[in-house]
């Protein structure tokens, strides 16, 4: 019988091929090609290596040294309309000849933006360089524009002071991992849940401080303490109407960990989809000369993320040991069972650490927004740091995830003055997180237990 | 977990069939309504399809002893649900939003296209690799991009970093996944669930920035990837010499048209290969699946230690496992590197992974037939969603209102879907379409 139905089947297809090649011709239209979409449905958008269609080719050279090509420096194209901020559309790194191939969806204005940080060892812009150039296509196809830059020699900063500018710059990105790695750390502890949505609520953060900053006008500090206490109401409604019905339904862990995937897909593209994919700044702190402070320098801005995030780590550490409400946390992480039996209401608690949990990491995303900019994957890519952070210290403990945290952090802008090449930096981080899980998979400071 | 009351693993005893099971005739009928329904009959047999299957279903459920076919019967039910669900869109869409609107003819095609074309198949093998991992032995292995990689890589380096012909390519293409699986599992593979998760999600990371390193450009080619090596491979494209469809008629056709879907030749090469790939990765994976190796892979998926108890290498298994399904992962990486004619980094980010999971839990877990359904529904959805989306959005005076939707939006919409299907698919229905609800994985440890 299963045979008949697949002859059945099979019949049907091939009745399908048999079909003349032009009866259907008429409802084919040409234009549409339905193999077009090619590759995978990833939003990075594939970079081709000669585009079939229109696409801009920058040349770097620099005018100092009679026209020589830089190689390897990053160049960002953005759209560029009347009337609405500049949309990114691509990035490509120059080659030996200097050239950069960037694909562009038509003719239009485009700016090219230069990466600073990106130019060789020992070289800077000179004043009379600007780090944009726009560039006009009238026609499809190529365009072909030359960016000539000035450049001048720095004295060769002595490896003390390069050490202490990246060991500060370290123990700022550190801070700002561990103040999301306490969330992600916390919400572990009590609920069990490997949460791979942790990232977008970092985006989360500095999307709400964007969007009360740019979109209602307040001012940058005012409208980071909206966006910390609205990302506290996102973790208290995601709560309850995502992982409490399903801690009730009995689902299992691994279960509730896909769904945070699913999660994480979703307001990953909704997040692109309210604000596009192209970096976007706040309207206050953002470009602030340093100051110096006896052997290092810093800008205001940063002192002030450093200083935040270490009073809200304190505060929090305090909380979570003198505390009520700190010493019913750790029941429930303890032993959730034990702790529902001696009276406490357990989802009372978890709702609790979500609440604060996602208060700290939005604040992380409020601060690095202020500290640099604003994109839709900005917490994607901290994600792996943040875990890399919390397996470090030990999954579910407090001062292991700011421990492990802060290494991270360091290790990440160190490691290039010690030979890691500065476009992976972050490959060092999560070699790190590997290593980890095989020597002493509870972490530095996790409690030993049979984890493996 | 529990193993008290339920033994999937084994198989079930047959209680003595005093005659053969049949099939009900309900199930035939409903298969071909639900065939009909999404191809030839643009949906209007399809609600049929739903009504026979239930039937065929409730009759089976009845009388089990003397029917079989139930899941023939579930495909037709979902069949008949896939074309009902286009009929209502399509005639709601038609009538509300107009003819001039959205040309649901041309959604349908792509979607037909895309389900039956090379991207379904680069997502079929990655989820028939996974679906060893995840579906039959356990193994939470978030990392299937990083197997894809290293078997793209393994090409598309040996003949154009190290100049060296095309066959050798494809053995290091396909031994480059195998040692990623040993020394990838030889450590992690003692890992709980979760840690093996981010250990192997971490490792796909690692692949892929260092592949796309401006360090390491002269040898992977920097975030442009390498291109120039699958000439052997379309050379080889039968469908470029000589008209298998009309011999002896004029040579060569542009373009292959089957009722409203069209192939160019490329893609009609490629789509022999691909499902020929995934016919014989279904039958081995079904061949060890019913083996005595495959009933033990599925004893540790389901109590690892009551397994170890028994005396079993639980871990050289899980190592055979990972070797097995990564080599799966790195023949995806392969056939998407040879259907593209380009390796480019970004393309192997960690979301290939988590919609190759979403392929495979469409379709269902520790079934041999749930990756490559999967596969299919997921492209239908996705390039279907995409067309209409852009459809709706283009021109000069689009359908959709600009405020609420643009062009650059519209292709966001199906994974903001993807995201929320993902999610309602494990909560509501985790076994996916075939798959069985005890049989997956999902309880932690």
């Amino acid at each position: 019988m299963r045979q008949r139905v697949f002859t059945l089947v099979s019949v049907v297809f091939f009745l399908l091929l048999l079909q003349p090649a032009n009866a259907f011709a008429e409802t084919t239209s040409p234009s549409a090609s339905p193999t077009a979409p090619s590759g995978t449905p990833s939003d990075e958008g594939a970079e081709e290596p000669l585009p079939d269609g229109d696409y801009i080719r920058v040349t770097l050279t620099d005018r100092d040294k009679g026209g020589a090509p830089v190689p390897d420096v990053r160049l960002t194209v953005a759209a560029v309309e009347e009337g609405s901020e500049p949309e990114d559309v691509g990035e490509d790194v120059t080659d030996d000849q200097g050239i950069a191939i960037i694909e562009t969806p038509g003719p239009g204005t485009y700016v090219v933006t230069l990466d600073e940080d990106t130019l060789p060892d020992g070289v800077e812009l000179n004043d009379a360089t600007s780090t944009e150039l726009e560039i006009t296509a009238r026609l499809g196809g190529a365009t072909n524009a030359a960016f000539p830059i000035g450049t001048q020699a720095v004295n060769e900063v002595p490896f003390s002071e390069k050490f202490s500018v990246a060991m500060m710059s370290g123990i700022k990105f550190g801070l700002l991992v561990a103040l999301a790695a306490l969330g992600l750390s916390l919400i572990f502890g009590t609920t069990g849940l490997t949460n791979f949505a942790h990232g977008e609520l970092i985006t989360l953060g500095a999307l709400l401080a964007y969007v009360f900053n740019r979109g209602i006008g307040l001012p940058v500090i005012v409208a980071g303490i909206a966006a910390v206490v609205a990302s506290a109401f996102f973790g208290w409604a995601q709560d309850k109407a995502l992982w409490a019905p399903l801690r009730r339904r009995g689902t299992g862990l691994i279960a509730m960990m896909i769904v945070s995937i699913g999660f994480g897909l979703f307001l990953r593209n909704v997040f692109q989809y309210t604000i596009g994919s192209s970096r976007k700044s706040l309207s206050e702190y953002v470009n602030q000369g340093r100051r110096d402070y006896g052997p290092i320098s810093l800008a205001d801005k940063e002192l002030a993320i450093i200083v935040i995030s270490l009073v809200t780590i304190t505060i929090t550490c305090i909380v979570l040991m003198r505390t009520r409400l700190g010493k019913a946390m750790r029941a429930v992480s303890d032993n959730p069972a034990l702790s529902a039996s001696s009276g406490m209401k357990v989802d009372r608690v978890i709702s609790n650490v979500w609440i604060l949990g996602t208060a700290l990491t939005g604040l992380s995303g409020v601060l690095l927004a202020i500290n640099s900019q604003i994109n839709f994957l900005m917490g994607f890519k901290l994600l792996l740091l943040v875990f890399a952070g919390v397996t470090l210290g030990g999954l579910g403990t407090i001062w292991g995830a700011l421990f492990g945290s802060m290494v991270i952090g360091i290790m990440v802008e160190v490691g290039p003055l010690f030979g890691v090449p500065s476009s992976i930096k972050e490959v060092g981080a999560l070699v790190v997180l590997i290593l980890v899980l095989l020597v002493r998979p509870q972490g530095i400071l996790g409690r030993r237990e049979r984890i493996g | 977990m529990n193993t008290t009351e339920k033994s999937p693993a084994t198989e079930e005893p047959k209680a003595a069939p005093t005659q053969a099971r049949r099939t009900p005739p309900e199930v035939v009928t409903s298969i071909v309504l639900g065939i009909l329904g999404i191809t030839l009959a643009l949906g209007f047999t399809s609600p049929f399809a739903i009504i026979k299957g239930r039937q065929a279903v409730a009759k089976i459920d009845e009388d089990p002893a003397r029917y079989d076919g139930r899941p023939l019967a579930m495909v037709g039910q979902v069949l008949g649900i896939v074309g009902t669900v286009w009929l209502v869109a399509w005639l709601v869409l038609s009538f509300t939003v107009g003819f001039a609107g959205i040309d649901m003819f041309d959604v349908l095609r792509t979607a037909l296209n895309q389900a039956l074309g090379p991207n379904a198949i680069v997502y079929a093998l990655a989820a028939i690799g996974l679906n060893v991992h995840f579906g039959y032995t356990g193994l939470l292995n978030f990392g299937q991009a990083g197997f894809m990689a290293v078997g793209a890589y393994g090409l598309a380096v040996t003949v154009v970093t190290w100049d060296q012909p095309f066959v050798l390519g494809i053995l290091v293409a396909l031994l480059a996944p195998v040692l990623l699986a040993l020394v990838l599992g030889v450590p992690t593979l003692r890992l709980r669930a979760d840690y093996l998760a981010i250990a192997t999600i971490a490792t796909a990371e690692i692949l892929r920035l260092v592949f796309g390193a401006v360090e390491t450009k002269s040898v992977f080619g920097g975030s442009n990837g390498l291109n120039n090596y699958a000439g052997t491979y379309q050379d080889a494209n039968i469908f470029r010499t000589w008209d298998v469809f009309n011999p002896g008629g004029a040579l060569g056709f542009d373009r292959l048209d089957l009722w409203i879907m069209s192939f160019s030749k490329r893609d009609l090469w490629s789509m022999v290969i691909g499902w020929l790939l995934v016919a014989l990765c279904c039958l081995v994976v079904w061949a060890l699946m019913r083996s005595p190796w495959g009933r033990l892979l599925r004893a540790i998926r389901e109590d690892e230690d009551a397994v170890r108890s028994l005396g079993k290498n639980v871990f050289a298994y899980k190592m055979q496992a990972l070797v097995l399904g990564g080599l799966f992962g790195g023949l995806a990486g392969l056939y998407l590197a040879l259907k593209q004619a380009s390796v480019v980094p970004s393309d192997y980010s960690t979301n290939m992974t988590f919609l190759a999971f979403v392929a495979l839990l469409i379709g269902g877990a520790a079934r041999v037939a749930g990756p490559v359904i999967g596969a299919m529904i997921l492209w239908f959805l996705i390039s279907g969603m995409r067309e209409f989306f852009e459809q709706a959005t283009a021109g000069a005076d689009p359908v959709m209102p600009t405020w609420l939707m643009d062009n650059t939006q519209a292709s966001l919409i199906r994974f903001v879907a993807v995201g929320l299907g993902l999610m309602l698919l494990m909560i509501f229905r985790p076994q996916g379409i075939f798959g069985d609800r005890r049989e997956i994985a999902i309880d932690g440890r």
